[in-house]
């Protein structure tokens, strides 16, 4: 129990969770909620399913709570399997790829509403290409690339934290980075000679 | 020494790498490794208007309503253990009544009207007269009617 303190009264609310009680579940739901909301909007990009993705994942971890044994940080541990768990949907995703009006943000949606009614569209464009570029290359990257890059460039994590969360030697990690970034900016840079 | 642009790339994509003269030297005499520079700096900079996107918050009593699907969650998911539990079972018994059936298969012993040897010579000599009634090319008699054959070795 290296990474919690002793007085810590999380230990006590994970050992009455490891129990089924359902009340001192809520007291870990309520404290890890917000960082759970904002890694699942920071990898998945999609207001309207942050809410139902990070509920699926506060259930994953209260069923596979007994498997908890103090080893990391009870966060490091759930956010491993919020990790996992974006990482499936977005491989399901992959599968069936269309572009939804509803993945834009407010201010994408109003920026295509007002393209079609103004003929100053393509400068509203323009603007919304450099606010979203980061995330339009996301989302046309691989569900690794995006996950790598997401912790590391957006979430601003460590090598070795991310080596933590994705249990895999920092060494992995700084190559994948790596190839994810060079794959990124070729991506980009393909964009930019299409446009 | 000049520094290769392969190695240049990937020092100005690597996080915290402070530029060194030598660096710089070959950004402001590379156009390429320059270009790339500028564009991996733009990306950067979106990633950094991303990261500063506020994410949504949960939305009131999602803590409380959450814990009142737990239960039903538990259930569903000890439901399908044991219907995964069942069907592994399935398979492992259909597995051994397979194994038990090759084994019975291959312990019998070979006897019987079939596989006796002097079933299988009949057998095989009706399959021959067979086929030469519907095959009379290949019958001895049709050979020796229809063709002349030439002596083995000898010329005319």
């Amino acid at each position: 129990m290296a990474t919690l303190e002793k007085d810590d009264p999380e230990v006590e609310w994970i050992r009455r969770t490891q129990q089924g009680d359902g009340d001192a579940y809520a007291l870990l739901v309520s404290r890890y909620e917000r960082r759970v909301f904002s890694l699942v909007y920071r990898i998945m990009r999609r207001h309207e399913e942050v809410e139902e993705i990070a509920q699926e994942i506060f259930i994953k971890a209260f069923l596979a709570v007994g498997n908890y044994h103090f080893e990391a940080a009870f966060g490091t541990w759930l956010m491993r399997i919020a990790i996992n768990h974006c990482y499936d949907q977005l491989r399901r995703r992959r599968s069936s790829r269309v572009t939804y009006f509803s993945e834009m943000s407010a201010d994408g949606e109003q920026a295509v509403v007002l393209s079609a009614e103004s003929r100053e569209g393509g400068r509203i464009q323009v603007e919304l290409e450099g606010r979203d570029l980061a995330g339009k290359l996301l989302e046309r990257a691989s569900p690794e690339d995006r996950m790598i890059l997401t912790l590391k460039e957006i979430e601003d994590l460590s090598v070795d934290e991310i080596s933590r969360l994705l249990k895999l030697k920092a060494s992995t990690v700084k190559v994948r980075l790596h190839r994810a970034r060079k794959r990124m900016l070729a991506d980009f840079r393909r964009w930019q000679e299409g446009k | 020494m000049t520094m290769r642009c392969y190695k240049v790339r990937r020092l100005v994509t690597s996080e915290g790498a402070a530029r060194s003269p030598e660096l710089e030297q070959h950004l402001g005499r590379c156009g390429a490794c320059a270009a790339y520079a500028r564009d991996w700096e733009r990306l950067r900079t979106s990633f950094q208007k991303a990261a500063a996107e506020p994410a949504p918050e949960p939305s009131f009593g999602f803590a409380a309503r959450l814990i009142r699907l737990l239960p039903g969650a538990a259930a569903e998911a000890r439901a399908r253990e044991v219907s995964v539990e069942r069907t592994g079972r399935r398979f492992v018994l259909a597995g051994l009544l397979a194994a038990v059936l090759l084994v019975l298969g291959l312990l019998v012993p070979p006897s019987g009207p079939v596989r006796s040897p002097e079933a299988a010579e009949i057998q095989t000599s009706r399959v021959e007269a067979t086929a030469a009634q519907n095959y009379p090319l290949f019958s001895n008699q049709a050979i020796e009617g229809e063709y002349e054959f030439a002596p083995v070795g000898g010329g005319h």
